[in-house]
């Protein structure tokens, strides 16, 4: 019980820090509605005669996508936990559960901050207070399982990073198979009738399409919530256990750079 | 000049190469990465919509010209993008103590492998313009390159001295470039109309990509005129903001820790 109690403030602390330096994240959140205004243009130039959404809940929808995928596979979360690794050693904590604690919290505290500047976003782009409050709402329904999710990536990529420095390479085209084939560019429904099915049943879809399309449209895609958490809870417990084997394997074949 | 620079990549290359896993993840990492990117856009804008078939090589051709110079700029000039960060670590010093120009010691003192990638992707990308657009097409677009080299030169020593006059310069200088990629690669020249096309002609983006693009486009001479004059202006205000910002530069103690 006291474990538990000490993970959960090291979250806590983890999620503070997101929010105490408020000068410089701002700049990275300007990012956001930028990102937001020029997804949605492209939409409307291309794709809005398909007719799956309107203009308002296409920001919406992009809105959301961006929020969890800005905020997914961040190097800055995974190379800090890696660094950390050597001390670990020393510690009588896990390194993996303090990781694991410290990337959701920070994870969670960039997402309440954007979720934040979503709000007036939603309401420039012509969504009613109550269309608005509904998006909100059902955001923060599938906000913590979400965060989870993303925590055990970041904490797939720290173990590796401890073995293999090259890994910050790589994360870059990890974070766009998300990007691409999780519905990030734009809906995964908007897309053509070869292309669709094989994206929507990739476990990418379940991580920002999915969420997103229940956020704007109150139902999940074709699928019943119940389905979406299975499929939600079965990748987090296959990541756990890549996480558990992974940090055994690093463990084992470490090397400390020294003081 | 040019046996400096000579000798500068050699060194820079030397040590790329001392590390032949980091080099080869870095490259083949962006290379992945830019391939998703633009699976990415053709599953979204092209795939099954023959109604935006006709903006195929405009976009392709976009892309091929952004990724060439972004890697040409960041290989053989690579400490331009660093330039904020470089002003604000008290790096800048030693250089201005020199004979040499600091813009030019700024440009040269790094080079990112990463760019390799950026190069190779954009060749790629002008065989594939080659496939779906005429020669003539193809040709007015490699003569845009070097337009758009010097135009993104111009961005990048303009957001860098941003760090001489506000404080975290080098994150707004971030943000400055991204969004002026973001704005360069998709295809913006296409999904603006009306207000919003005339606020996107006040952003640095109308001489990275708007004019350059609008002379491919067109193929008059007189639209490349105006595209190469727009970069030649929009570096000639760079070159006298970083001029203006080294004048009132004040030397940090460089007692401490930097890092």
């Amino acid at each position: 019980m006291s474990a538990a109690r000490f993970y959960a403030r090291y979250s806590w602390f983890g999620m503070r820090e997101q929010l105490s330096d408020w000068a410089s994240g701002l700049v990275s959140y300007l990012l956001f509605p930028f990102f937001l205004f020029v997804l949605t243009a492209m939409w409307k130039r291309f794709n809005s005669a398909l007719g799956h959404y309107t203009a308002n809940e296409l920001s919406a929808y992009v809105g959301v996508t961006e929020i969890l995928f800005m905020t997914f596979l961040r190097s800055t979360y995974f190379t800090r936990a890696s660094g950390d690794f050597s001390l670990s050693m020393a510690r009588p904590r896990s390194w993996l559960a303090m990781s694991g604690a410290q990337c959701f919290g920070r994870v969670l505290g960039n997402r309440l901050v954007m979720t934040g500047i979503l709000v007036p976003c939603l309401f420039l782009f012509g969504n009613s207070p109550a269309a608005a409050g509904g998006i909100v709402g059902r955001l923060f329904v599938v906000l913590l399982p979400l965060c989870v999710l993303a925590a055990l990536y970041n904490l797939a990529f720290a173990s590796a990073q401890v073995l293999w420095a090259q890994t910050i390479y790589l994360s870059l085209p990890f974070t766009k198979i998300f990007l691409v084939f999780g519905g990030v560019f734009g809906p995964l429904n908007d897309y053509s009738d070869a292309a669709r099915p094989i994206l929507i049943a990739l476990p990418s879809s379940d991580l920002f399409f999915q969420p997103a399309y229940y956020c704007v449209k109150g139902a999940f895609y074709e699928m019943t919530p119940q389905t979406w958490a299975c499929r939600v809870a079965l990748q987090a417990a296959v990541l756990l256990v890549f996480n558990l084997w992974f940090y055994r394997f690093a463990k084992r074949h470490h090397q400390a750079y020294g003081g | 000049m040019f046996s400096f620079l000579r000798r500068a990549l050699r060194y820079h290359w030397d040590a790329h190469a001392s590390t032949p896993a980091n080099l080869a993840a870095a490259v083949v990492g962006t290379s992945l990465n830019n391939v998703m990117f633009l699976h990415g856009m053709w599953l979204m804008l092209f795939d099954g919509k023959p109604a935006n078939r006709e903006t195929l090589p405009y976009f392709l051709a976009l892309w091929g010209i952004a990724a060439t110079v972004w890697g040409l700029l960041n290989f053989f000039t690579g400490g331009l993008l660093d330039m904020g960060k470089t002003i604000e670590e008290g790096a800048l010093e030693p250089m201005l103590a020199t004979p040499r120009h600091p813009l030019w010691l700024i440009a040269v003192s790094s080079s990112h492998p990463m760019a390799l990638g950026d190069i190779l992707q954009g060749l790629v990308t002008f065989v594939a313009v080659a496939y779906v657009a005429p020669l003539p097409f193809l040709g007015r677009a490699v003569l845009a390159l070097a337009i758009v080299y010097v135009a993104f030169m111009a961005v990048f020593i303009l957001a860098g001295s941003l760090a001489f006059f506000v404080a975290r310069g080098a994150s707004v200088g971030g943000f400055l470039i991204e969004s002026v990629l973001s704005l360069t690669v998709y295809p913006s020249g296409r999904m603006f109309d009306g207000r919003a096309r005339y606020v996107l002609y006040l952003t640095p983006a109308l001489v990275t990509s708007f004019l350059p693009m609008e002379a491919v486009d067109s193929g008059s001479l007189a639209a490349f005129a105006k595209a190469a004059l727009g970069a030649v202006v929009a570096f000639g205000i760079s070159l006298t903001v970083f001029r203006s910002g080294v004048r009132r530069y004040k030397s940090g103690s460089y007692v401490g820790f930097t890092r």
